[in-house]
């Protein structure tokens, strides 16, 4: 066996041609590295953006039987009201919170001082918070459960309706009127960059107890009940349980899924899983497709070095080195060659996402792009890679170099 | 040492079979020194390649120091030249990467030597074939004589038995080349079982014995006392 330094004095010798070689191999992993990290930050990164609509959530709302059930007849509205919220939290065991929703068009009229213009008005409970992740901004609050017993006029701010209202003057403690009615503001919404939103955007909502709703409004059936479930799992069985409640007390067959409308956001976030997941292994496959051009590449360069050392392989054999250690040599040299490039692409990697995470970004960009980091198990793997697709691109030239007919080797010019 | 019985070698050419050997008997005596004479196509290269185990005999058996040859696999074959056998080629051969003392000590990595011993004797080597204080230089930084002289210190890195020379003066002019047999000569004092192919008459002349190849068979076998004088 050759030693590991004579081996490297050979690369040294071809510097250039290895150098080039190297930096393909470094392109290689560079890309797959990038791929698979920003595929994997990606998939957390929309996943927590699901989280911000609120975790493990379904939304019911307003519909129509389509079947004749204990003597009434299909096609029969059904509308929620305010006590199926408890009903359903009292009787279905997988249920960790439910919140009654009330939500208006875009044309409840607000005004402060001059400043006047329609918003979208949402009455909900305290529960609410939680369940949709409503997170105010330093000293203010959320709705709380004695602002919905009391029918306190209080509202919950989204934030670019503070701005509208207050520009970038404190808001919290102020007042604004609804409708003509003054209400006091005990919190703005957090910023927040959510995946999914239903009638608009929670940045331009003003939320206030759902009992304020209803004196501010008279209506009573509600627009959404939003029911948390305690495991992402629970959901068909959970679903099941709350169409036999609803069912009971409104009278329609629990089976007749179309009597009540439902979102279910468990579903949903599966999907996009499944779907960015799918994704990622396209993008994997992509990246190691680039390795393995970049791999070709270096079998290719050692080939040609292989072809142009016949005389000195053939030499090598003459002189007692066995056919093995030709061809060692040469996958040695493929190993060394496809490792220094990976590895540095690698540390260039980890550099680049360094930088990405100084660049200041778009908040909507970086809720998707996050902040990837070259983690073990994308390295290792790719290591792992590099040193597999090495070791096949010296296999070729070692096959060949090992192959030789001495005699004919030391023939060649 | 060395006896071939019965040796052929063919090569497939075309359709056709070329007979490069064909029935070649041939026994060469321990310390024997031997030039190999005969013109191109004679099949003298290819009666080197098979005594130096570059190549296997297609008819016939080749017992190198009591032990058949002719059958071994490249494996094996890689092991009998790295232990018994120095080449020296007309082209030298050298690794135009690696010094003198490199290239000297290259056959002793092939056989496992650790690399201070390596040094060591192919340092010496160098002093024997007068060339101790080129050591670190590269062929290309060499002459033609020095660089034959750097080879023939190759051939006897593993202290191999047999020496096989392929014109080993061809490139070189008379004055060198006749230094250079003179250092062959030398090794066949001490011991060693030389055979050198020639187109040489006056390289042939210094030898005890010649054989002549013709058309792939041997044609004469001369035993003379050799005009060193």
């Amino acid at each position: 066996m050759i030693g590991l330094f004579d081996q490297l004095r050979e690369l040294w010798d071809e510097r250039r041609r290895v150098g080039l070689v190297a930096l393909g191999v470094l392109w290689g992993s560079l890309g797959l590295t990038l791929l698979v990290t920003f595929g994997l930050e990606f998939r957390s990164a929309t996943s927590a953006t699901m989280i911000r609509v609120g975790d493990d959530l379904l939304r019911f709302y307003a519909g129509a039987t389509t079947r004749p059930f204990a003597g009434l007849p299909s096609g029969r509205p059904i509308r929620l009201v305010p006590e199926d919220g408890p009903a359903v939290a009292a009787a279905v065991p997988e249920v960790r919170g439910v919140s009654v929703e009330y939500s208006s068009g875009p044309s409840t009229p607000v005004r402060r001082g001059e400043i006047a213009f329609d918003a979208r008005l949402v009455g909900v409970e305290a529960s609410f918070g939680a369940l949709r992740v409503q997170i105010p901004e330093p000293f203010g609050r959320f709705l709380s459960e004695t602002d919905v017993v009391e029918h306190r006029r209080v509202a919950f701010l989204g934030d670019r309706i503070r701005d509208q209202l207050f520009g970038s003057d404190p808001a919290v403690g102020e007042t604004f009127d609804i409708f003509g009615v003054p209400f006091t503001v005990v919190g703005v919404l957090e910023r927040k960059i959510t995946g999914s939103s239903y009638n608009g955007r929670e940045e331009d909502k003003i939320v206030i107890p759902a009992t304020t709703y209803r004196d501010l409004t008279g209506r009573r059936t509600l627009s959404y009940l939003v029911v948390g479930l305690r495991e992402e799992d629970d959901d068909a069985r959970a679903i099941d349980a709350i169409y036999r409640v609803l069912g009971a007390r409104h009278r329609f067959d629990p089976d007749d899924r179309d009597a009540l409308g439902m979102t279910n956001y468990v579903e949903f976030e599966r999907m996009v899983g499944t779907m960015v997941d799918g994704n990622n292994v396209l993008t994997f496959l992509v990246g190691v497709l680039g390795l393995l051009v970049s791999v070709i590449g270096v079998a290719n360069v050692m080939y040609v070095m292989v072809e142009e050392r016949t005389r000195e392989i053939g030499v090598m054999m003459a002189l007692g080195a066995r056919p093995w250690t030709i061809a060692s040599q040469r996958i040695l040299e493929g190993l060394l060659v496809t490792l220094a490039g990976g590895v540095a692409g690698l540390a260039l990697c980890e550099g680049l996402f360094a930088i990405l995470d100084r660049i200041p970004l778009d908040p909507h960009a970086r809720a998707y792009l996050g902040y990837p980091r070259l983690s073990w198990p994308v390295a290792l793997t790719v290591v792992s890679l590099l040193g597999l697709t090495g070791t096949l691109a010296g296999w070729v030239p070692a096959r060949r170099a090992a192959s030789l007919d001495p005699v004919e080797a030391l023939r060649e010019e | 040492m060395i006896e071939l019985r019965g040796i052929g070698r063919d090569y497939a050419s075309g359709d056709a079979t070329v007979h490069a050997l064909s029935d070649v008997d041939l026994e060469i005596e321990t310390g024997e020194m031997l030039t190999l004479l005969g013109p191109s196509g004679s099949g003298k290269s290819t009666l080197l390649h098979l005594l130096g185990c570059l190549d296997r005999p297609t008819h016939g058996s080749y017992h190198l120091l009591g032990r058949d040859v002719s059958r071994l696999d490249r494996n094996q074959l890689a092991a009998v030249r790295g232990e018994q056998i120095g080449f020296v080629f007309q082209r030298f051969h050298l690794m135009p990467r690696s010094t003198a003392l490199e290239n000297v000590a290259l056959p002793l990595r092939f056989a496992g030597v650790g690399a201070r011993e390596r040094r060591a004797r192919a340092a010496d080597l160098l002093r024997r074939v007068g060339l101790e204080d080129r050591r670190h230089h590269r062929p290309a930084e060499l002459s033609g004589g020095q660089q034959q002289r750097v080879a023939i210190a190759r051939a006897l890195a593993a202290d191999p038995p047999l020496i096989l020379a392929d014109e080993p003066t061809g490139n070189l002019d008379s004055q060198v080349g006749g230094e250079i047999v003179d250092l062959l000569l030398e090794l066949h004092s001490e011991g060693r079982t030389v055979v050198v192919i020639t187109h040489d008459e006056g390289l042939a002349a210094r030898t005890e014995r010649t054989v002549r190849l013709l058309d792939g068979r041997v044609f004469a076998d001369e035993r003379v006392a050799p005009d060193n004088g």
